[in-house]
């Protein structure tokens, strides 16, 4: 999973206050989109997916704390833009029950909201091509690659410097410090790609599941658009 | 003839004979609830088809959780098959089936055939010895031809078969159920006795929770009967339970229609025995009518 | 994740001053402790902070241990991103102290106020698909919580988690998930179409907070001297 767990004072201003711009723009983008489409069916799916991401990030996969937290389902499942609101409930959600901090919430939902998009294209575009099981976890595993690199971009361009945080270079003493972003680099990268497997895994299994038993939500079916918008 | 009214201590299965063995235990739940199941050493010996009777909120499902292993005491002490089931589960699971009350979270699999065969799959069995296990269950449940079926779209009845044959299929040595009867049609609640008695003749030593004492008389050995707050109040053989209507009373659960009848016959002078089944009690009101 | 049901049990149980402060005072408080956070440079105005926060909940009859050894949990996140940086014990500090001090701030407004309740506050400033989808999520997330643990404990019992065999134990997990999610759809339909039949037509929740309260001055005394030490004490 691509969550930044930094908590809040440590990320530059500029860089997390470009994650809420970013924020704003997705979602404005996403609640244009979904104006026309049938409100009496989208709530409850994306409350009940977003509490299924919520309840998946809670599950302890393996004894060092790592979590799943199904974005690629979210994006496959609800679509692009329900996927990204999905993404923005959770973030929030997650930074009131004291799971990190609240300045990372518009760039964790980037991060999040780009795997659903990127999960739903990449399994969309991939449709007909192989078994739903294979399908999704090429998908997944592509999706959390490409948001791991973002990611890292993010860091490298926080430009964090440890001197930021203390009075010593202002008082003149030599300190000088560096951003290893090689080192965190790599650390994301190997460590993470045994979390894309694991997570690709069980978004595989999941879908697999759905197809079989209900596969009427792999067609989006309950996106109907709808010009009411409202109850009828 | 036991005291009416009164909790004669029955004969106890010694701790050296027992399944399973759970001593006053206390569990305080994360929202400071806290449940004690003291009074009577609650033992199930080999063989014995025990019930466990309570009215809402005695601690029927904290003392079966607690003899799963799902649950730790915080006082008290809980054996299964000689182990601590909290800390080694594991090493006894093989053996034990569960019926959990609520069917709906036990079901797990798409297919039904995949849902039965889930344990024989999991524990390493190969595919031919799952196979046979899993038909064996299921035509035994009379759900063979459900095989290919959806688990989520069948009724409820249905899913409460699959369930059961899912924790049948291992043939385990000690079947826990919680509430089977829930939600089942009197047809459907005589064919699950027929079988558990039958399974119970083959060997299987059988815990059920319950709240209905009317399904108690064809088929307990023995009776523990739990309150709110007073953990087991009083066991002993089905007779000897109904007889006691106060404390069956205090424990919220209502002494069956037969039983208040043919006490009332008593206390007007009638001598007469408390049946524990219907046609016991048929028998009995025939013979006073001729007498 | 932090226990969020014990965190529900004590938003809806207490009665002390933060209780009854409003829910937009202590919003306020905890913007003002972020941004003393995001201020600061040095650990001793924030170190102090972090004990006025804890003389504050311990005041208000806030269960203040237990707060403060859930705010630890942020500062392993601290500690572990300085793997990747070079400085020293006084950079470390301030991290610690960066992580911690919100983190409190943050278990100060949802210990003391129910999250209905911070929902409805939200509401005022989200669109209605979010605000409805936040309540949502919310009714339904404690429901599945307590559904997903029945169905870890059924794996379980059926023999689904077997130590050493990975992909198993994966395997039987997701399909734990993928009935969850079945099971969470469904219950979701069902309980809109109550909703609906309710009268539902946008609001799930009173929107707004009331406006402030005499208790506010506790929040908002405590997060402004918070981020006065930091700016001042240099």
């Amino acid at each position: 999973m691509t969550h930044i767990h930094i908590p809040d004072g440590i990320l530059p201003v500029p860089l997390w206050a470009l994650g809420f711009v970013l924020l704003f723009i997705a979602l404005g983008l996403s609640l244009f989109r979904l104006r026309a489409m049938d409100m009496r069916k989208k709530i409850p799916l994306l409350g009940a997916v977003s509490a299924v991401m919520l309840v998946a990030m809670s599950l302890e996969i393996l004894p060092i704390a790592y979590h799943i937290n199904l974005s690629v389902v979210a994006g496959i499942l609800l679509g692009p833009a329900l996927g990204f609101v999905a993404a923005f409930i959770a973030n929030l959600v997650l930074s009131l029950m004291g799971h990190g901090g609240i300045t990372v919430i518009g760039l964790n939902t980037v991060l999040l909201g780009s795997e659903a998009l990127l999960g739903h294209t990449l399994f969309y575009l991939l449709r007909g091509r192989m078994q739903i099981f294979w399908r999704a976890f090429l998908v997944t595993v592509v999706s959390l690659f490409l948001v791991t690199l973002l990611l890292i971009g993010m860091v490298a361009v926080s430009d964090l410097d440890p001197g930021y945080f203390t009075h010593e270079a202002e008082q003149g003493h030599a300190f000088k410090g560096h951003i290893s972003i090689a080192t965190f680099a790599t650390l994301a990268l190997s460590l993470g790609s045994i979390g894309w497997l694991i997570e690709a895994a069980i978004t595989g299994s999941v879908l697999k599941f759905i197809a079989q038993v209900k596969p009427e939500l792999l067609s989006h079916v309950l996106h109907s658009r709808n010009k009411a918008g409202g109850l009828s | 003839m036991s005291d009416e009214g009164k909790g004669r201590v029955p004969d106890f299965p010694t701790a050296m004979d027992s399944l399973v063995t759970v001593s006053c235990l206390k569990h305080i739940y994360p929202d400071t609830t806290e449940i004690h199941i003291c009074g009577l050493d609650f033992v199930v010996k080999r063989g014995e088809r025990v019930v466990v009777l309570g009215g809402n909120g005695s601690g029927k499902t904290t003392l079966l959780f607690h003899i799963l292993g799902l649950l730790e005491p915080n006082e008290g002490r809980v054996t299964v098959f000689g182990v601590n089931p909290a800390k080694k589960y594991n090493t006894v699971r093989e053996r034990i089936g569960v019926l959990l009350q609520n069917v709906e979270e036990q079901i797990l699999s798409p297919t039904v055939w995949d849902d039965v065969s889930f344990s024989p799959r999991n524990y390493g069995y190969d595919r031919e010895k799952t196979r046979r296990m899993v038909e064996a269950v299921m035509t035994e449940m009379g759900i063979l031809h459900l095989r290919d079926k959806i688990c989520h779209y069948l009724s409820g009845g249905e899913k409460r078969k699959v369930a059961l044959a899912g924790a049948l299929v291992m043939r385990p040595e000690l079947l826990i159920l919680d509430e089977p009867f829930e939600g089942l049609d009197s047809r459907s609640r005589s064919e699950l006795v027929a079988l558990l008695n039958k399974r119970n003749r083959d060997g299987m030593t059988i815990i059920m929770s319950t709240h209905d004492l009317n399904l108690v008389g064809g088929f307990a050995d023995r009776v523990y009967v739990l309150a709110k707050g007073r953990g087991v109040v009083t066991a002993g053989t089905p007779s000897e339970i109904f007889l006691q209507a106060e404390a069956l009373r205090t424990s919220n659960i209502d002494p069956p229609i037969l039983t208040e009848l043919f006490l009332k016959l008593r206390e007007r002078g009638v001598a007469v025995d408390i049946p524990t089944r219907f046609d016991q009690a048929v028998n009995d009101l025939v013979r006073l009518a001729k007498d | 994740m932090i226990d969020v049901a014990k965190i529900d049990y004590w938003a809806a149980s207490g009665s002390g001053p933060l209780h009854r402060a409003s829910v937009i005072s202590k919003t306020l408080f905890l913007l003002l402790v972020v941004a003393a956070a995001v201020a600061a440079k040095d650990p001793y105005p924030l170190a102090s902070g972090y004990v006025v926060l804890m003389l504050s909940a311990a005041g208000a009859g806030l269960p203040w241990r237990r707060m403060s050894l859930i705010s630890l949990y942020s500062a392993t996140f601290a500690l572990l991103y300085g793997i990747s940086l070079r400085g020293g014990p006084a950079m470390y500090a301030v991290m610690v102290l960066k992580a911690i001090t919100p983190a409190f701030a943050m278990l100060t407004l949802i210990v003391s106020t129910p999250y209905p309740k911070i929902f409805s506050f939200l509401s005022t400033v989200l669109p209605e698909i979010l605000a409805a989808g936040l309540f949502m999520t919310y009714r339904t997330f404690f429901i599945l919580l307590d559904m997903m643990d029945n169905f870890v404990a059924a794996i379980r019992l059926r023999g689904g988690f077997s130590p050493g065999r990975l992909l198993q134990n994966i395997k039987n997990i997701s399909q734990g998930i993928a009935m969850l999610l079945v099971k969470a759809v469904e219950r979701a339909t069902r309980l809109y179409g109550v909703m609906a039949v309710r009268g539902y037509s946008g609001s799930m929740a009173e929107a707004g907070t009331g406006g402030f309260r005499r208790d506010d001055w506790l929040p908002l005394g405590s997060g402004a001297l918070v981020l006065f030490l930091v700016l001042v004490w240099r």
